[in-house]
C-alpha cells in the first residue's frame, strides 16, 4: 500500500517530503501506522498534480460521514493546512507545513533521500521528525517521541 | 466538544468563539450544528459586515434552503428584506467538513506545562516507558525498503483481520 502510493506520487512528479509515522518507520520505528503523511510543495503546478492523482484515487475526507459536501480542488488545498483523506489506495494526510520545521522548502532542507526499488523520494531526517513531535506536544505523541529519541541514541551508539 | 475543538472546527481563535457566543447569548454551545451555522454566518459577516446575529439568522435560512441541488444559494438577508445574498453553501460546508475530518482524525490536546527535562538517557527512558528496544535494534538492521514493506505487510494483515471481523459480525 505505502510502497505503491509513494511510487505513484513519484511517477506523477509530485514534490513532497515524507513525514509522520511512515517516515518514522523509514528511520527504524517499530510502531504501526496506517496513514501516509506528506508535506507537499504548495506551488500551483504541484497542487494540480496532487488533485488529479487524488481524484483518480477517489479521495474523500477521513472520519466524517460519507457523501457530505466536499470539493477536492486547488482552492481547498490553498485554504486548508491539513487534509486528512481516505482513498482507494489507503489513508493519506497532506500538510502544507510541518510543525517545528516549516513549509515544504524548510522540510526539504531537513530531509534525506530514500530509495525503494526504483523509486526515490525524500523523507524528513530523524532529528527534524523529533523536532516536529516536540513542537506538536500532543499527549498521544509522547510514546512516539520516546521511541524516536531511542532510535537516535541507538544510531549514535552504532556509530561509535 | 471543548472550546479548543470548537475553535479548530471553525478555524478561529478561542477568543473569537467566546466573544461571539457571548454576543449571541449562546455561551458554551459547542455543538457541531452551531459550528456549521457559525461557519456560514462568519463568511457572511466578513463579506458584508452584517452583524453576527443577523448573519447567523441568514445562515439558518441558507442551510434550510435546498443547497444540495445547486452549490450556490440566494437567500434574503432578512425575511422582509428586498436585498438577497448569494452564498456558496456547498463550498463553505466542504471547508467545514475538511476541518471536521482533521479534528476527528488528528487533533489531540497538547500536553500542558513545560516539557520535562530528562535526567536519564533516551534508551533508559524508552525502557522505563516499556518499549521493546530489541524490536528497534532489529529494525535498524534492515534497509528502509524492508521496513516499509514490513509495514505494508502489517497493514495488509490488519485489514484482513478487520474484514474477517466484519464478516463474522454480519453472519
Amino acid at each position: 500500500m505505502f510502497e505503491a502510493m509513494l511510487a505513484a506520487l513519484v511517477a506523477r512528479g509530485i514534490r513532497f517530503v515524507l513525514v509522520g509515522g511512515v517516515a518514522a518507520t523509514v528511520h527504524g520505528s517499530a510502531r504501526f501506522t496506517n496513514d501516509l503523511d506528506l508535506c507537499y510543495d504548495a506551488a500551483p503546478d504541484n497542487v494540480e498534480r496532487l488533485v488529479t492523482l487524488l481524484s483518480e484515487w477517489k479521495a474523500y475526507l477521513r472520519g466524517v460521514e460519507p457523501e457530505l459536501p466536499f470539493v477536492l480542488d486547488a482552492r481547498t488545498f490553498r485554504t486548508t493546512p491539513i487534509l486528512t483523506l481516505t482513498s482507494s489506495m489507503g489513508a493519506i494526510d497532506l500538510l502544507d507545513q510541518v510543525p517545528g520545521v516549516g513549509d515544504y522548502r524548510a522540510a526539504f532542507a531537513k530531509s534525506e533521500p530514500v530509495q525503494i526499488g526504483d523509486v526515490e523520494f525524500r523523507t524528513l531526517t530523524l532529528e527534524a521528525l523529533i523536532a516536529s513531535k516536540q513542537a506538536v506536544r500532543r499527549k498521544k505523541d509522547l510514546e512516539h517521541l520516546i521511541e524516536l529519541e531511542a532510535i537516535l541514541a541507538l544510531r549514535r551508539e552504532g556509530r561509535r | 466538544m471543548t472550546l479548543a475543538e470548537f475553535s479548530r472546527l471553525l478555524g478561529v481563535r478561542p477568543k473569537w468563539v467566546l466573544n461571539t457566543l457571548r454576543a449571541l447569548n449562546a455561551d458554551g454551545r459547542y455543538t457541531t450544528e452551531m459550528a456549521r451555522h457559525l461557519t456560514i454566518a462568519r463568511a457572511v459577516h466578513a463579506a458584508t459586515a452584517v452583524p453576527m446575529a443577523e448573519s447567523l439568522a441568514f445562515a439558518r435560512r441558507a442551510l434550510r434552503a435546498p443547497w444540495a441541488a445547486s452549490s450556490r444559494v440566494t437567500v434574503q438577508l432578512a425575511d422582509d428584506d428586498d436585498a438577497a445574498l448569494t452564498v456558496d453553501v456547498y463550498r463553505l460546508l466542504s471547508s467545514f467538513h475538511v476541518r471536521q475530518a482533521e479534528l476527528r482524525e488528528s487533533f489531540a490536546p497538547r500536553a500542558r506545562g513545560r516539557p520535562r527535562t530528562r535526567r536519564i538517557g533516551a534508551l533508559r527512558a524508552a525502557e522505563d516507558w516499556g518499549l521493546d528496544l530489541s524490536l528497534i535494534r532489529d529494525n535498524l538492521g534492515k534497509t528502509a525498503a524492508e521496513r516499509i514493506r514490513q509495514l505494508d505487510a502489517m497493514g495488509q494483515f490488519s485489514r484482513g483481520v478487520r474484514r474477517a471481523d466484519r464478516r463474522a459480525l454480519s453472519t
